[in-house]
């Protein structure tokens, strides 16, 4: 070793078999000596090929397979994406643009669901029957609209200022047909006299004389028994 | 597959990297019997020598991308891996007190496995040869603390109270086969 540069040591140091505080000091020196940089590289070209003179020991057969399925275990404990990633970083392109076709796709068969659906809507409502309820002296300026399709069992009734009840009652509505009138349904109001009721019928509801809406102990009646507050 | 036989192997560890397993399996055939025999010659018996194996070759399974040709090859690449988890695996065991002790390959070169018709292949041949050769002319009294420093990660300390000798004829020793090799590789390249 020179008082400047340790290259006695270099040859072990390559090998990784001096002791620590010899290897410390080639490390401290090394990381500002490109000389000893180099001349070390020199020795680390043949450390890297002393394995070459192993002595010749073929593997059994069986490490191959126990490889093979290590590999594949580990590729269980990736996440896909991550494999995906790893095996075909080439594909990312391909793959976005794959889902960018896909958005585009469903963008355009939502736009043609959504007119489709319009379509039907504005088909329903043309056909749509409108039947009007007014407020009697009594519940003015109350009223309804009963909306239904022409043959269909089933309609809505929306109410507007109708005053709120007192609790144990509700308003009812009766379908009538010659005299005889049948439930439509119960329903309360909102504090600004609102309400909206599905309708169901055991006829169609456009094969009604008159409808009408008293007002009834909670849950409703078999008949009218309290005062009418709409008619139509 | 027989353009997978004849694939560099810079060519095999970037389809690894993309999950290719044939191209991974090719290179295991290649470089089976080196990165075995370092294990073995390390550390002295078939299941610590075929874990260390496997080992290396998950590693190089797993790090297959990060793999740059411009610093090693393929081949050193490896046989630095196997050298370390050798030596990591010594290092746990601590099996100094068996006192293995590896040695150099003096088998003539025909019982090198795997012959080819390849350029590259015929080349790392020729390397090995000079390499076995450069170390077959050393001393026999150096070979022995040489092989305790390569393959068993011995520090000179170490091998001297294994041999018996004083700390300062070990560096000597391994210093004297460690220059002799370069100047013999060196003139050979």
């Amino acid at each position: 070793m020179t008082e400047l540069h340790p290259t006695d040591l270099l040859p072990a140091f390559s090998l990784g078999c001096l002791d620590e505080d010899e290897q410390k000091m080639v490390q401290r020196h090394l990381a500002d000596c490109d000389v000893c940089s180099a001349e070390l590289n020199r020795y680390q070209e043949v450390v890297d090929q002393l394995g070459l003179t192993a002595p010749y020991e073929p593997p059994r057969l069986e490490l191959k397979n126990r490889l093979m399925n290590r590999i594949m275990e580990n590729e269980g404990r990736i996440p896909w994406y991550e494999r995906f990633s790893m095996k075909k970083p080439g594909l990312w392109p391909a793959a976005a643009m794959i889902c960018l076709l896909l958005f585009l796709f469903a963008g355009l068969i939502n736009v043609k669901m959504m007119g489709r659906i319009r379509e039907l809507e504005n088909r329903d409502y043309a056909n749509a029957l409108y039947i009007s309820l007014r407020g009697t002296p009594a519940s003015s300026p109350a009223g309804a609209v009963l909306i239904m399709q022409p043959e269909a069992r089933y309609g809505l009734l929306l109410v507007h200022d109708l005053p709120e009840l007192e609790s144990g009652y509700q308003y009812q509505l009766w379908l009538i047909k010659e005299g005889v009138r049948t439930s439509g349904g119960v329903f309360s109001v909102s504090a600004r006299g609102e309400s909206r009721l599905k309708v169901v019928s055991p006829q169609p509801l456009s094969g009604y004389d008159a409808f009408g809406v008293t007002v009834e102990p909670f849950g409703g009646s078999d008949g009218p028994t309290g005062q009418k507050v709409l008619g139509g | 597959m027989d353009s997978y036989q004849k694939a560099t192997d810079d060519h095999l560890v970037r389809l690894t990297a993309q999950g290719d397993q044939e191209a991974f399996g090719v290179l295991y055939e290649r470089y089976k019997v080196l990165v075995y025999s370092i294990a073995f010659n390390a550390l002295g018996d078939r299941s610590s020598a075929e874990n260390v194996a496997l080992d290396a070759f998950t590693q190089l399974w797993q790090n297959a991308a990060g793999f740059n040709p411009g610093k090693a090859s393929v081949k050193t690449w490896l046989m630095a891996i196997v050298r370390y988890r050798s030596i990591d695996t010594i290092r746990k065991q601590r099996k100094e007190s068996i006192r293995f002790i590896p040695s150099w390959d003096a088998d003539a070169l025909d019982s090198l496995p795997d012959p080819s018709d390849m350029e590259d292949e015929v080349q790392a041949r020729d390397i090995r040869r000079q390499v076995k050769e450069a170390v077959a002319g050393l001393p026999d009294d150096q070979k022995q603390p040489l092989a305790m420093a390569y393959f068993r990660g011995y520090s000179h300390s170490q091998i001297a109270k294994i041999l018996g000798l004083p700390i300062g004829t070990v560096k000597t020793r391994i210093r004297a086969a460690m220059r002799q090799l370069r100047e013999t590789l060196s003139e050979l390249e």
